[in-house]
């Protein structure tokens, strides 16, 4: 879905247009992911500078990035963290990072692999807080997880599969 | 059938025989400056490594992609050391002479030599290559590091694609944006590559004291590799025509 992987057969089609053509950066601008192990994607040298990192890139006044860096910090409370190397964070600390820089960019389509393994019970409830905030706003969101309470709290369309076949299909 | 007997007969002999034939041709390829010759080496390189089955043609693709690299070598080494008749010369100064592009074609073939002649070890699996250094009384300790950094070159490989791929998916079209904000992009490679071989290196450490690693001076093992009639063959084939052709090289020419 991501365009990590080529379809073999059929096509994923974003916004309308079939993935197959499209780079991954492409991709990267419509659709925000969260990998399954956090470790993967986090590269920066500060925490501050992983979530910002895009945005810079992308050109944004640094006012903008401040401030927008500074609510996704403060939302999923690693704020204390920000000067912090992430490769020395726990798990959960990891996750809660690479959820930030994801969700920085303000993606029109999130798909988030796992996103409450290494979290607690408070931190879980904050993250399906937020990410109801988001579908409400209409951004829309595939998640993939073990977490039924998660899942059930959150989804409008539940797919279960089992052995790579679709065993259940509800809304 | 005579290739598919080199194939299998290539593929099947003791690592250490692999060992000393990737030692000579990179040797032939250190100390040879003539490019004809050096083209020969690498020709040889190739199609021995195609014949043991290495994944040859998968790194020739992989290395297209920094093929500007080489190219980029090949002129530097040109500027450098200019000789020979000028071929493009920038306000005074010789910046492609023949003598200097012929320096950097042999620099590009000589380090393509050790590439392609090391794909030859890699139709061993570590543990064979680890098992014919310490019956070649290599100690255990270095043998074991070595078998590591065979094991850990994948894996920092995939590393660096997991950094590419996670920085694309947050949006960067890394072939749009001006080249100083890539240089930046790419000095990111270093940290997640450097900060995850040191992570690993303390787990494996942790995991090897817990397994009682260098508990007795000597260590047995149940795979022992026994040298065949081919496997002598190489080696004294490999070794005496790398002296040969080294001998001609510098005395006859």
């Amino acid at each position: 879905m991501t365009g990590i992987l080529r379809p073999q057969k059929g096509c994923v089609r974003i916004c309308g247009s079939d993935s197959a053509g499209m780079k991954l950066g492409e991709i990267g601008r419509r659709v925000g992911y969260l990998f399954q192990n956090p470790a993967l994607q986090i590269f920066a040298p500060s925490v501050r500078e992983e979530v910002s990192f895009a945005l810079e890139l992308k050109g944004h006044s640094s006012e903008e990035i401040g401030r927008r860096v500074d609510e996704v910090l403060r939302d999923l409370e690693i704020s204390h963290l920000q000067d912090a190397l992430p490769f020395k964070l726990s798990r959960g600390e990891k996750q809660r990072l690479a959820i930030a820089a994801v969700l920085v960019n303000k993606p029109g389509f999130l798909i988030l692999d796992e996103p409450t393994t290494g979290l607690d019970m408070e931190r879980r409830r904050v993250l399906s807080d937020m990410l109801r905030d988001l579908k409400q706003k209409g951004i829309g969101m595939a998640v993939i997880s073990h977490d039924r309470a998660f899942i059930d709290h959150l989804a409008d369309r539940e797919v279960r599969m089992h052995g790579g076949e679709i065993v259940e299909d509800r809304t | 059938m005579g290739v598919r007997l080199l194939k299998t007969g290539l593929k099947e002999l003791d690592p250490r025989s692999k060992l000393v034939l990737v030692l000579c041709l990179s040797t032939l390829g250190v100390f040879i400056q003539d490019i004809w010759v050096l083209t020969a080496v690498i020709s040889i390189s190739m199609v021995l490594s195609a014949a043991s089955g290495s994944r040859l043609f998968a790194l020739v693709k992989k290395f297209r992609r920094i093929l500007w690299l080489f190219v980029a070598i090949a002129i530097i080494q040109s500027i450098f050391s200019p000789s020979g008749r000028v071929l493009v010369n920038l306000g005074g100064i010789k910046l492609i002479t023949v003598g200097g592009l012929y320096k950097g074609v042999a620099m590009v073939l000589r380090m393509s030599i050790v590439m392609v002649s090391a794909t030859i070890m890699a139709t061993s699996n570590y543990r064979e290559i680890v098992q014919g250094l310490v019956q070649w009384r290599i100690p255990y300790e270095i043998a074991f590091m070595v078998s590591v950094a065979i094991r850990f070159l994948p894996l920092l490989t995939e590393e660096i694609k997991n950094v590419v791929t996670a920085v694309q998916l947050r949006g960067i079209e890394l072939d749009k944006i001006p080249v100083r904000q890539r240089l930046k992009v790419y000095s990111y490679l270093i940290m997640p590559v450097v900060s995850g071989a040191v992570i690993k290196s303390r787990e494996l450490a942790t995991t090897m004291e817990t397994r009682a690693f260098r508990a007795y001076p000597k260590r047995t093992s149940y795979m022992v590799l026994t040298m065949q009639r081919a496997d002598y063959a190489v080696i004294i084939i490999s070794i005496a025509v790398s002296i040969l052709t080294l001998m001609f090289y510098f005395y006859a020419l």
